[in-house]
C-alpha cells in the first residue's frame, strides 16, 4: 500500500530565502517533490486570472482581492491531499490578509479571516524570514546578477520598509494561528543550517 | 472553624484555595490580610501591586491582589485592561469598600467599575461565605479566565461566626504562550473583545447556577453583608445575592411584586433591578471601526527583537508603545502602559523562567522607575530594556520630565547606541544580563529628529 504523501508548506514575504531553502530542502531529502504556488490546487483557473490581472495592474485592491478570495473558495472546496509529495510555496490566504491587513481593504481581510479555519493543513509548515539589512544585502545580489527576475513585491522592502515589516507582521500571526508554522529566520544561518531546522522539525521523513 | 471574623475566614479561604503570590497596597483591613497571607514586601502603589499579581498569573501559579475602594482607582488601568487580555492562574482581586468612612478620604463603591467590562464579583454576606467564596474564587478566576474581584464592605469585617474548613488544594496551571491573548494591542483588541463577550455570557449562566437554592417567594433582596440592617429591620424572607452580574433570572420572578433592597454603598444594586423591570429598550452604542490595519511596525528595533529571540528560555513583557508589536511577535505579555517591569517582577515572583521587560522612556518614567527599588527589596533579579528615543514617540514625541539615568548603585548598566549596535553585538549583551541574575538595565539610546 502507498504511503500518504507528505505536505509540507514553506512560506516567507519576499528575500527571506524561501526559494533557496525549497531549492536545498529538496535535494538533501534526495527525492522528488511536486512544488505548488499560492494555489493549493494546481492550475487553479481563479487563480491564475487573478495573478495575471494584478501582474498587469487592471483593477484595484479590493478587486484583485475578491479574485483571490474566490480562488481560494475554489481551492478549499475542491482540494484534495496530493498523491506525491509536495512542498506549498506560500498560500493565497497568508499572502492575500498580510497584504490585505496592511492595505487597509477590511472587507477582504473579513472573508480571508473567515475562510482561515476552513483551510487544509500541512504536514510541517515554515515561515522565513530575515532581517532588512539581509533582505537588501540579497535584493542587491538579485539585482546585480538576476535582474531579470525583480517583481515589484521584492522592492517594497527597500522602498516602503514599514509597509513590509507591518506584513510580514501580519503574516507571521496568522500563519501560526492557523498552521502553527515553526518560524525560522535566515539572517545569519548558513543554507545547510536552515535545511537542518526544517529537518529537526520532521523527525519522521525519509532523508537522504 | 467557630467563632471567628470576616477577615480570618478570607484568609483561611485563600491559604486553603491555593493563594501562591500576595501583593498589597496598605489601606482600610487590605494589609491585614496581606501580613496574615505571609505578605511582606508593600509594593509602591497599587497599580504596581496588581500589575505584579497579573505576571505571576500568567505564569499560571494563583495570585491575589489588595486594596481598598480608592486603591482600585489607583489601579484602574492594569485592572480594565486585564479583562481585555484575561488571566492563567487563578488571581483575585480583594477591594474593601469603606463604605461607612471609617478609614477613607470618601465614599467610594467599587462596584461602579464592574460596568465597564463586566466579569465575575463576588460580595460575601457571612463568616462561611466569606471563608467559601474566596476558597472558590481561584476555581472561578480559571474557569473564565478573568480576575475574579471579592468587594468587602464593612460590616463582614466584624461579622463573627464558623465556617466549614474546605480541603487544601493547590492550581496546576503553567504558563500558556498565546501572545494574540495576553499582549493588549489595536490589533488584538477584536478578538479580545469577542472572547470578553463570550466569557460574559458564560458568567451570566453561572451565576444562576450558584442561587439554585433561594427562596422564590422572597421580599427583601440583601447584597452583600447587611447584619446590621438585618437585624435592626427584623428582615425575613431574604434572597442573598452575593454575585455580580446579579441572577437576573432568577430575581424576575421577584419583581412583580413590592420589594426591599438592602446594599451597602451607592444603589448600584437597586438601578439594575429596576432597569429589569423595566421595557426592553434596543440601545446603540456606536459602530467598532475595523481596526484590522493596525499592523503598525516599527523597523527602528528589529536588531533587538532579533537578537532577544536567540536568548533561549525567557519571557519578553512588554509595554505600549511603537515597540509592543514586531515581525517575530516576540512580547509574550503586555498588561498597560508602565506595566512591564512590574509584569517582570510578578513573573519572576512565581515561576525560575527569566523575563526580559521592555519599556519606552515615557513608560518608564510614567510608572516603571517606581518598580526597580520593590525588585531590589524582593531580592529578586530583572533584566530591564529602556529604549530612550527622547520621549513619547507615539504621540509626537512630547519630552516626559525625570531622570531618565539614575539608578540605585547595585543595578548593573549597560549602554547601547542602537545604530551603531549590530545583532550579535544585543544578543552578547543580552546574554550578558541574563547570566547575571541581577537588576540589568539597558539603556538603547535611539537617534531622534530633534
Amino acid at each position: 500500500m502507498k504511503e500518504r504523501a507528505q505536505y509540507i508548506h514553506i512560506e516567507g514575504m519576499d528575500l527571506a530565502g524561501k526559494t533557496t531553502a525549497t531549492h536545498n530542502f529538496i535535494n538533501r531529502t534526495g527525492r522528488e517533490w511536486d512544488v505548488r504556488r499560492n494555489s493549493i490546487i494546481p492550475d487553479n483557473p481563479m487563480y491564475l486570472l487573478a495573478d495575471s490581472l494584478r501582474r498587469a495592474d487592471a483593477y484595484d485592491a479590493e478587486v484583485l482581492g475578491n479574485l483571490y478570495v474566490a480562488a481560494l473558495m475554489g481551492d478549499i472546496r475542491t482540494f484534495e491531499w496530493p498523491d506525491n509529495d509536495t512542498i506549498q510555496d506560500s498560500t493565497i490566504l497568508l499572502r492575500s490578509i498580510a497584504f490585505h491587513t496592511v492595505k487597509g481593504t477590511p472587507r477582504v481581510v473579513e472573508v480571508l479571516q473567515e475562510l482561515a479555519p476552513k483551510h487544509p493543513k500541512f504536514d510541517a509548515s515554515f515561515v522565513f524570514t530575515a532581517d532588512i539589512e539581509t533582505r537588501l544585502r540579497r535584493l542587491q545580489s538579485r539585482m546585480d546578477n538576476q535582474p531579470e527576475q525583480i517583481s515589484p513585491e521584492d522592492l517594497l522592502v527597500r522602498d516602503k520598509p514599514e509597509m513590509f515589516m507591518a506584513m510580514e507582521a501580519a503574516l507571521i500571526d496568522l500563519a501560526r494561528n492557523s498552521f502553527h508554522s515553526v518560524i525560522i529566520d535566515t539572517s545569519t544561518l548558513t543554507p545547510d543550517a536552515v535545511v537542518q531546522k526544517m529537518f529537526d522539525e520532521l523527525p519522521h521523513l525519509d532523508k537522504k | 472553624m467557630k467563632n471567628t471574623d470576616g477577615l480570618t475566614a478570607l484568609v483561611e479561604g485563600f491559604k486553603d484555595g491555593g493563594v501562591d503570590v500576595v501583593t498589597n497596597f496598605p489601606g482600610y483591613y487590605s494589609h491585614k490580610v496581606f501580613s496574615q497571607l505571609g505578605g511582606e514586601v508593600t509594593s509602591v502603589n497599587e497599580k504596581i501591586a496588581y500589575e505584579i499579581a497579573w505576571g505571576a498569573s500568567l505564569t499560571g501559579k494563583r495570585s491575589l491582589t489588595t486594596f481598598k475602594n480608592v486603591g482600585l482607582s489607583d489601579a484602574a488601568d492594569p485592572f480594565l485592561n486585564s479583562h481585555l487580555v484575561g488571566t492563567n492562574g487563578g488571581m483575585i482581586v480583594l477591594v474593601f469598600d469603606d463604605v461607612d468612612v471609617e478609614g477613607s478620604q470618601s465614599r467610594q463603591d467599587s462596584r461602579n467599575y464592574f460596568d465597564f467590562f463586566g466579569g465575575l464579583w463576588l460580595e460575601p454576606y457571612s463568616v462561611n461565605s466569606a471563608y467559601e467564596l474566596a476558597y472558590k474564587s481561584f476555581k472561578w478566576s480559571e474557569k473564565f479566565s478573568l480576575p475574579v474581584v471579592i468587594r468587602v464592605t464593612n460590616q463582614l469585617i466584624y461579622a463573627q461566626g464558623g465556617f466549614k474548613r474546605l480541603k487544601k488544594v493547590k492550581g496546576n496551571k503553567s504558563f500558556l504562550k498565546n501572545n494574540e491573548q495576553f499582549v493588549v494591542h489595536p490589533i488584538n483588541s477584536k478578538y479580545q473583545r469577542k472572547v470578553l463577550a463570550q466569557k460574559n455570557k458564560g458568567i451570566e449562566k453561572f451565576v444562576e447556577s450558584l442561587y439554585k437554592s433561594h427562596p422564590s417567594d422572597a421580599r427583601n433582596i440583601l447584597v452583600g453583608c447587611n447584619i446590621r440592617e438585618e437585624k435592626k429591620f427584623g428582615l425575613k424572607n431574604i434572597f442573598r445575592v452575593f454575585t455580580y452580574p446579579l441572577p437576573s433570572k432568577s430575581l424576575s420572578p421577584l419583581l412583580s411584586k413590592s420589594i426591599k433592597i438592602f446594599e451597602q454603598g451607592t444603589p448600584f444594586v437597586l438601578e439594575k433591578v429596576n432597569a429589569l423591570k423595566s421595557k426592553s429598550i434596543e440601545g446603540f452604542t456606536g459602530i467598532i471601526p475595523d481596526n484590522s490595519n493596525g499592523y503598525i511596525v516599527s523597523k527602528n528595533y528589529e536588531k533587538l527583537f532579533r537578537a532577544l529571540t536567540k536568548v533561549k528560555n525567557t519571557v519578553a513583557i512588554g509595554d505600549l508603545g511603537e515597540y509592543t508589536k514586531d515581525t517575530l511577535d516576540s512580547i509574550n505579555g503586555c498588561l498597560c502602559f508602565g506595566s512591564s517591569i512590574s509584569v517582570g517582577l510578578g513573573y519572576t515572583l512565581a515561576s525560575n523562567k527569566s523575563v526580559f521587560s521592555i519599556i519606552g522612556d515615557a513608560a518608564y518614567l510614567h510608572s516603571g522607575k517606581n518598580v526597580i527599588p520593590e525588585v531590589l527589596k524582593r531580592g529578586r533579579s530583572a533584566n530591564i530594556i529602556i529604549i530612550s528615543n527622547g520621549g513619547s514617540q507615539g504621540t509626537g514625541g512630547q519630552e516626559i520630565p525625570g531622570d531618565l539615568y539614575y539608578q540605585p548603585k547595585v543595578v548593573e548598566i549597560y549602554k547601547k547606541k542602537y545604530e551603531n549596535t549590530s545583532c550579535t553585538e544585543f544578543e552578547d549583551v543580552l546574554k550578558t544580563m541574563n547570566k547575571s541574575k541581577k537588576v540589568s538595565v539597558l539603556y538603547l539610546e535611539m537617534e531622534t529628529n530633534k
